[in-house]
């Protein structure tokens, strides 16, 4: 949102608007690929193309306005049932949103277009074009287009009008400046659908200077537009407005009797609008003579006769322009329950992150407050005010758990994408693959979300152009034609998890090993058992592809996704089957900016386990401690235990020996795995406000931030994934170095 | 990141020329007014394991978790004596764009001095006992020279983010997590025993 900066707030909002749009669009638009005749998908669909080049004419933003009105067309047809909706024309449309997307985006920045998105756009129109060529014959569509059409539309008796403009009344009400609509820009977009031939402003309304604000919209407008647009496309200019002014739309030519109805309805005086209108080119004198003489006539027969047997002239004139009226209010109808409908499914308040961000370290500093004087009310001995200020912490926890829960968001989002990924590439590489996608709703804090996606694009991708075969190969593996790339998140164990799957030809390990030995990754193949070769892939520059695809193939893929994983402290791994598929398992740690969390004591310090990752804590009785091997395990209940002792491993002060001392280890589990963390002592749970590091300790693994205690003291919090990671890998490096020390 | 300072200097000649001195390990130093946030008193520090030896820990500055850096072991210098005059001087380095706040522990503060542009001189290419990149300018006052830090060198990210591989050994000298009452006291009960000399050193000495 960085490159968002600068613009005014009503762009910015345009802006969103229509990024999230442009996402739903290509949501249905895959939606739509599997159930082509579904009415409300492809209404859906026309409603968000609809909203973007109705708002985009707000703004002015004219090109975005063409292209999108050649898309907002051929959708009208499909609505209609005149072009069927088949893959070519879904793949012509994916092809347009993208356009579309260009075309916002360089709007908003006020950049010019690249000479090769100029020609896109032109190839897309003219693929668009021929859509609208193909002849319809919807009987519906007929009637309403003679409606709108002014050639022949409105069938009144009566004198008709001389002029071709359209004429336009419109009365704002004072708050529409203050709504962010400024009356310009309608007459911008207004402009883009014909020539403004005359706008006469009428400026009665303002009151004394002195009385004047300056926020207040006190004009009117009278405007002659020449135009062959229809008078829904009219009024859709005032769409965003039309609650809060009045708008009179007379097409050309229309009857003298709808003039007078329009001049008797304004609130200036007859005699003033009737100049305006001869002045704008509306009429003509003689025509307004006319006019006024209809009036009167309508006037004197109403007078001579039964007065309860003549309508009243505004009647009559409703009469004379019933056709009219009813199609307006289908109309307007209509766009109030499209709207509605939109409104729906964004039922949604902005909020700067900005904004957010600080409530979640004040509610963090409260939870830590609220803990500090539980802690105080207890040892004070007061039980009312212990009950007090239980029931107050109670609350404190309710509020914090739904303030962090205003961070999250799901990831079904981001998966989504990856659909039309898979779908483009599937067409590109002439394989059949399918994307299934399952745990969308998995809630992560929206950063993460945000920073996951180019790397899961980036083994999607992979798995789409490497991973799977051709449907010819699969075959000949006694495979099913279609292959299958499955992406799934769930939770485990206060970690996220989320796997990408495919049922391809899986890695090549002789491939991988051959590459890493000329790369100078590795020396030799021995003793590499099959899971480190396949981590192999992660290294700098790796790259097994024999041809290089604009797809993929750099080498420059995995170890930036291995990079982009780490920074989130969380960890990548690789599984793969020869002939039955790869899978990447993401792991991710809870990235909350509070957790619950077991707070122990190392040395002088304390330090922070979240309480997720806690199973159970037991003691370290002697004999385990001093094993006769020099090994660091417990039997912990018939299964081996290896423990960490966290004193050494962290450079605290040895306690052992002092009196009555007694290590404890506090169980962990992680990747369904289990380890022993020695502690000297057990301080219980603590509210953990998860305070970042800054940029002096991001070299620092083991710890995933710190936190305040209760007596302001800084405390850290335990990583564990990358902890005992950390020193198995040391382990390692050493039992191999003692191994080779005896050869 | 000298581009800025100097442009700093440029734009408002007057504060640039206005620094902080403060006593290091017998010495004095100066560092310019415009990259002090605030000073306060030393104390509630947490250590953080596996970090370079001069990165004494991190305090709780409001909220925020804010390293602390110990010159003396940074400069190589004799070590620090911890007095109740022992402060911690927040300073704002420039880290990729944003400003990051560092604090430093220096035994005494002195006051903030006006120095003309003539009573700067160029730092000297060697013979300094610290690292010449540390130095930005000799301050010359009724005859001494003080040395004025370069912050962004001093406390460059890049340096101070390097992880210590090795294990430090582990030193039973190295106090953290201090209470300043009862270390006060305890202070003053070997200064009455010892005399000044013999308190014991805040950090241990670079092995």
């Amino acid at each position: 949102m960085s490159n968002d900066a600068g613009l005014d707030e009503g762009a910015q909002v345009f802006a969103e608007e229509a990024r999230e749009l442009l996402e739903a669009s290509e949501i249905t638009l895959l939606k739509l690929e599997d159930a082509p005749t579904d009415v409300e998908l492809i209404d859906e669909l026309f409603r968000n193309v609809h909203t973007i080049k109705g708002s985009a004419g707000l703004f002015g933003y004219t090109k975005v306005v063409a292209f999108t009105h050649v898309a907002e067309s051929v959708l009208d047809r499909v609505r209609d049932g005149e072009v069927p909706l088949d893959n070519m024309l879904i793949s012509t449309l994916l092809g347009t949103r993208d356009q579309m997307e260009v075309l916002v985006e360089h709007a908003i920045n006020q950049k010019e277009l690249a000479p090769e998105d100029v020609s896109e756009g032109q190839r897309l129109v003219a693929l668009l074009d021929q859509y609208l060529e193909i002849p319809g014959g919807d009987q519906l569509i007929e009637t309403e287009k003679e409606v709108n059409d002014p050639e022949n539309g409105l069938v009144v008796d009566g004198p008709l009008a001389g002029n071709k403009n359209w004429h336009i009344s419109l009365r704002f009400e004072k708050g529409v400046l203050r709504d962010g609509m400024d009356p310009q820009s309608f007459f911008r977009y207004l402009s883009s659908l014909g020539d403004v031939v005359d706008i006469h402003t009428l400026e009665d309304e303002l009151p004394a200077f002195a009385e004047m604000d300056c926020l207040d919209c006190y004009l009117g407008f009278e405007i002659a537009l020449q135009s062959e647009a229809s008078k829904s496309e009219i009024e859709d200019v005032f769409e965003f407005v039309q609650d809060e002014c009045s708008i009179h739309i007379l097409p050309p030519k229309a009857a003298l009797s709808e003039y007078m109805a329009l001049i008797d309805q304004l609130p200036e005086s007859n005699l003033m609008l009737g100049e305006i209108l001869v002045k704008s080119g509306a009429l003509t004198e003689k025509e307004l003579e006319q006019a006024l003489l209809l009036q009167d006539a309508v006037r004197q027969a109403s007078n001579s006769a039964d007065l309860t047997s003549v309508a009243p002239i505004g009647e009559v004139i409703v009469e004379q322009g019933m056709v009219d009226k009813s199609t307006v209010e289908v109309a307007l109808e209509k766009q109030t329950s499209d709207r509605q409908a939109t409104q729906s499914t964004f039922q949604s308040i902005r909020v700067d992150a900005e904004k957010l961000s600080s409530l979640i370290n004040v509610v963090g500093e409260l939870a830590i407050s609220s803990a500090h004087a539980e802690l105080k009310s207890r040892s004070s001995g007061d039980d009312s005010l212990v009950e007090a200020i239980e029931v107050m912490s109670r609350l404190v926890d309710e509020v914090r758990d739904s303030t962090m829960s205003l961070r999250m968001v799901q990831i079904g989002d981001t998966f989504n994408r990856y659909k039309r990924v898979v779908r483009d590439l599937g067409n590109k590489t002439g394989k059949d693959v399918d994307l299934v996608i399952s745990g969308g709703e998995t809630e992560l804090d929206k950063v993460v979300v945000e920073k996951l996606g180019d790397p899961l694009m980036h083994l999607i991708r992979n798995a789409a152009d490497h991973g799977v075969e051709s449907p010819e190969e699969r075959t000949v593996a006694g495979k099913t034609g279609k292959a299958c790339i499955m992406l799934s998140a769930y939770h485990d164990s206060g970690s996220i998890i989320i796997e990408i799957e495919d049922n391809g030809r899986g890695l090549n390990k002789e491939k991988i090993l051959e590459k890493a030995i000329e790369k100078n990754l590795i020396s030799s193949e021995k003793g590499l058992p099959d899971n480190e070769i396949y981590r192999l892939i992660f290294a700098p520059g790796f790259s097994t592809a024999d041809a290089v695809t604009d797809i993929s193939g750099r080498g420059v893929g995995m170890d930036v996704v291995k990079r982009n994983i780490d920074s989130l402290r969380g960890q990548i791994d690789v599984l793969s089957q020869p002939g039955a598929g790869t899978k990447f398992v993401i792991r991710l740690p809870l990235t909350l900016a509070i957790i619950d969390g077991f707070q122990v004591l190392v040395g002088d310090s304390s330090y922070v386990i979240p309480l997720d990752m806690v199973d159970e804590c037991i003691e370290l009785d002697n004999e385990s401690a001093n094993r006769k091997d020099g090994g660091d395990y417990v039997d912990l209940r018939g299964s081996v235990l290896p423990y960490i002792r966290l004193g050494q491993q962290f450079h605290e002060r040895d306690r052992r020996t002092e009196p009555g001392h007694r290590d404890n280890i506090v169980v962990v589990k992680y990747a369904g795995k289990k380890a022993g963390l020695v502690v000297d002592d057990l301080l219980g749970e603590h509210q953990t406000v998860i305070k970042p590091l800054g940029p002096v300790f991001e070299n620092l693994a083991g710890f995933s931030g710190a936190t305040i205690l209760g007596s302001g003291e800084v405390a850290m919090i335990i990583d564990v994934a990358s902890l005992v990671g950390d020193v198995a890998r040391l382990d390692k490096g050493r039992v191999n170095k003692a191994a080779n020390n005896v050869h | 990141m000298n581009a800025i300072v100097d442009s700093e200097i440029e734009s408002n000649n007057e504060a640039a020329l206005q620094y902080l001195t403060f006593d290091l390990s017998g010495e004095v130093y100066g560092i310019g007014i415009l990259n002090i946030r605030e000073i306060i008193e030393y104390g509630d520090l947490t250590q953080v394991p596996m970090m370079p030896e001069f990165i004494s820990g991190v305090i709780n500055l409001r909220g925020s978790v804010v390293p602390v850096v110990n010159l003396a072991i940074r400069f190589q210098v004799s070590p620090q004596r911890r007095s109740k005059k022992t402060s911690v001087v927040i300073i704002e380095v420039v880290e990729d764009g944003s400003p990051i706040e560092i604090g430093i522990i220096v035994d005494e503060v002195r006051e903030v001095m006006d120095l003309k542009a003539e009573q700067i001189a160029e730092p000297p290419t060697f013979g300094a006992a610290i690292r010449a990149d540390f130095i930005k300018g000799m301050g010359k006052i009724d005859g001494q020279f003080m040395i004025l830090l370069d912050v962004n060198n001093v406390l460059s990210v890049d340096e101070l983010s390097v992880i210590q591989l090795e294990r430090k050994a582990i030193n039973p000298d190295t106090v953290k997590a201090l209470d300043p009452d009862k270390d006060d006291q305890k202070m003053s009960e070997l200064l009455a025993q010892q005399g000044p000399d013999s308190s014991d050193s805040l950090d241990a000495p670079q092995a």
